[in-house]
């Protein structure tokens, strides 16, 4: 059984950046809560899909791809597989796409014509799972090298709450919160401990799985995402992360006070909620959680791309030394928990 | 050692028109008739492409689980069996990169069992819209269960093939153009001439997928797929019948999906596994050869080893 690691990674951020308060003046009904305050989110990234170079879930995750294989040590026509993980998938003047695959477009795109492809959809945990699939497919044998990636041109959402909301308990308050961005990873064969993914493990609880919708408005038109915020976030859906991160350890005889993560990057939902989520993992783990790395203020949430945004971010501030140990917890609708871990030493921006 | 088919279902004709229920009774009779629960799946893997109100999170995956009944609630279980689910979406062919992708799984050991549901539905979940020719899918659904075999018995390597060009068929809902209708709209271009593009492109699969599986010389050998039954996508009715012309073999070599109005798309693999199985198309034969053409234009291509017995193959 081989190992995966975290080979490169490659991101776009649309150039144009809106404020919350710019966010805000777009709301038909003046807002009576303070979204900064509950989000920690001051501004978010806005694609602009109307110009002549458009900016929309397949250009942005091209320009990923791109940077992403700049930085490795592969051709595009070298790659084994391709996968898509985008929410929103929308290209082509604002067409939501089903067939052909994202994954195959965007492999045709940038000349990687003999890989595997496939769009996996699963939520804001499309990434984490693409991730799992790939290194599950590099320990088996059955690829060597892989891409997975997210165009995230979801504003929309935000742009469609902005129009049809009543007031911050309006089901699509949630919708407020996101961001768009593209990244992408290289995941191949590790080749030493340097680099190496340890676990990525997930799992689904399927009774909670129609509290967060996302779907078409029947109202005023475009996508739109509809979330039940008080049984999405209670206690109980919270504690789900550490008690299966905890007992997936306990399986092999490891503790998460033993593993030595040096920073945890929880799903950029919000400041509170990161905050919210570290306390559960230090309460349930009895252990201080390592440093939380975020980037919540300036990109909001960035659905699928999320985790690898923050790392992408934080590789460029350098703030990650060689041979940090970085556990990424996804949470997703569905609902999706789980965990990632791994070491990175050459990753690079 | 190989990943094996160890029961499927089809979902029986309703007129709910929902590819969420049709996946879910599809997954939950291939559980029954393995003589599994719910709890015995690992992994869940949707790759149905057209969907109840043009959905698109959660998962339809895990809106699918959750009517099955599989891993509900981890921290309320009793047995604590976590169990993971997600779509995955590649047209027609998105049935054999699950086979792939599942198969890994099983080798990792991230997975015992594996559940493959596929379904498709026009959104507006109207059955009357379904197998028209503004939308040519059926509205069905069907369900594979996938295991580790300790023989020979299974699926060997899947092998791909993509084609430059246009997309062949290309499925969206224009936003803009719906308006307040999204959820009841869908578009499917179809090009031209595109079913001709897609025989062609099955003919190479599957003398590329024979030429791995034998070499390059026994694969030109017209014997190459004596006792091996070919079981395709169906994006014509009269799809397998033309392959089969055209790889010089007798008509009835491949199998038709009988009984649905429309292309059976996602599900169309299973649907002429099962047909073929429970009619005794199996006997006689030695291996399966699975090939999917789809959007993109895309294919996907694997042979299948059953046994002696074909009926102890499968449950």
């Amino acid at each position: 059984m081989y190992n995966s690691r975290l080979a490169s990674i490659g991101a776009y951020l649309p150039s144009a950046s809106m404020s919350t308060p710019e966010l805000l003046a777009r709301m038909e009904k003046a807002p009576e809560f303070d979204l900064f305050k509950i989000t920690g989110m001051a501004e978010r990234r806005v694609a602009d899909d109307t110009g002549d170079r458009p900016e929309d879930c397949l250009t942005m995750a091209v320009s990923a791809a791109r940077e992403c294989l700049g930085r490795s040590r592969y051709a595009a026509d070298e790659i084994d597989i391709v996968i898509s993980c985008s929410i929103s998938r929308t290209t082509d003047g604002r067409r939501h796409q089903f067939e052909p695959s994202f994954a195959r477009r965007i492999a045709g795109e940038i000349g990687a014509d003999r890989a595997i492809h496939f769009d996996v959809s699963n939520a804001c945990a499309g990434m984490m799972t693409g991730v799992y699939l790939l290194d599950r497919m590099i320990r088996s044998g059955e690829v060597r090298s892989g891409l997975v990636l997210s165009g995230e041109h979801i504003t929309p959402i935000a742009f469609t709450a902005a129009r049809e909301m009543e007031d911050s308990r309006d089901p699509q308050f949630a919708s407020l919160s996101v961001g768009d961005s593209a990244v992408a990873v290289l995941v191949d064969r590790a080749t030493d401990d340097a680099d190496v993914i340890h676990d990525i493990e997930l799992m689904t609880c399927s009774e909670y799985s129609h509290l967060c919708l996302g779907m078409p408005s029947d109202d005023t038109g475009d996508l739109a995402m509809y979330t039940n915020n008080k049984e999405m976030h209670a206690e109980d859906r919270l504690a789900l992360w550490p008690a299966f991160h905890r007992d997936r350890l306990a399986d092999d005889g490891r503790r998460f006070a033993d593993e030595g993560y040096d920073f945890v990057v929880q799903h950029q939902v919000g400041s509170r909620f990161i905050d919210y989520m570290n306390h559960v993992g230090e309460s349930t783990f009895g252990t201080p959680m390592p440093e939380s790395l975020s980037v919540v203020e300036q990109f909001a949430n960035t659905a699928t791309t999320s985790h690898y945004l923050v790392l992408h971010q934080a590789l460029m501030e350098r703030r990650i030394p060689r041979g940090s140990k970085i556990l990424m917890v996804p949470a997703a609708s569905g609902v999706v928990t789980g965990f990632l871990s791994a070491t990175v030493s050459s990753l690079e921006v | 050692m190989a990943t094996v088919i160890t029961s499927t279902a089809l979902s029986p004709a309703d007129e709910t028109g929902s590819a969420i229920g049709y996946a879910a009774s599809a997954g939950s009779a291939c559980l029954r008739r393995a003589g599994l629960t719910p709890a015995d799946v690992d992994v869940l893997i949707n790759v149905g492409v057209y969907r109840d109100s043009n959905v698109s999170e959660p998962s339809v995956a895990a809106l699918i689980q959750k009517r099955i009944g599989i891993n509900l609630d981890y921290l309320h279980a009793t047995d604590r069996h976590a169990a993971f689910s997600f779509d995955l979406m590649n047209g027609a062919c998105g049935v054999l990169n699950a086979v792939q992708a599942g198969g890994s799984l099983l080798v990792a050991g991230s997975a015992r069992r594996v559940l493959v549901v596929s379904a498709d539905t026009h959104p507006s979940m109207d059955p009357a819209r379904a197998g028209t020719a503004a939308f040519p899918y059926a509205s069905t659904g069907a369900a594979l269960l996938l295991e580790r075999s300790d023989d020979a018995r299974g699926f060997g390597r899947v092998h791909h093939r993509s084609l430059p060009g246009g997309h062949g068929v290309n499925g969206y809902l224009p936003l803009y153009e719906a308006g307040s209708e999204g959820r009841n709209t869908i578009a499917v271009d179809r090009d031209s001439g595109v079913v001709e593009r897609m025989l062609d492109l099955a003919v190479d699969s599957v003398r590329d997928a024979l030429a791995a599986e034998y070499g390059a010389e026994a694969a030109q050998a017209p014997t190459a797929l004596d006792r091996t039954l070919l079981i395709t996508s169906q994006p014509s009715h009269d799809f397998a019948s033309r392959l089969s012309k055209r790889l010089g073999l007798a008509a009835d070599a491949a199998v038709t999906v009988e009984g649905l109005k429309g292309d059976p798309h996602t599900s169309a693999l299973t649907y002429g596994f099962t047909q073929a199985r429970d009619s005794g198309r199996l006997a006689g034969h030695d291996r399966i050869l699975f090939l999917a053409v789809g959007a993109g234009l895309s294919s996907a291509t694997s042979l299948y080893r059953l046994t002696g017995d074909p009926e102890g193959a499968v449950r």
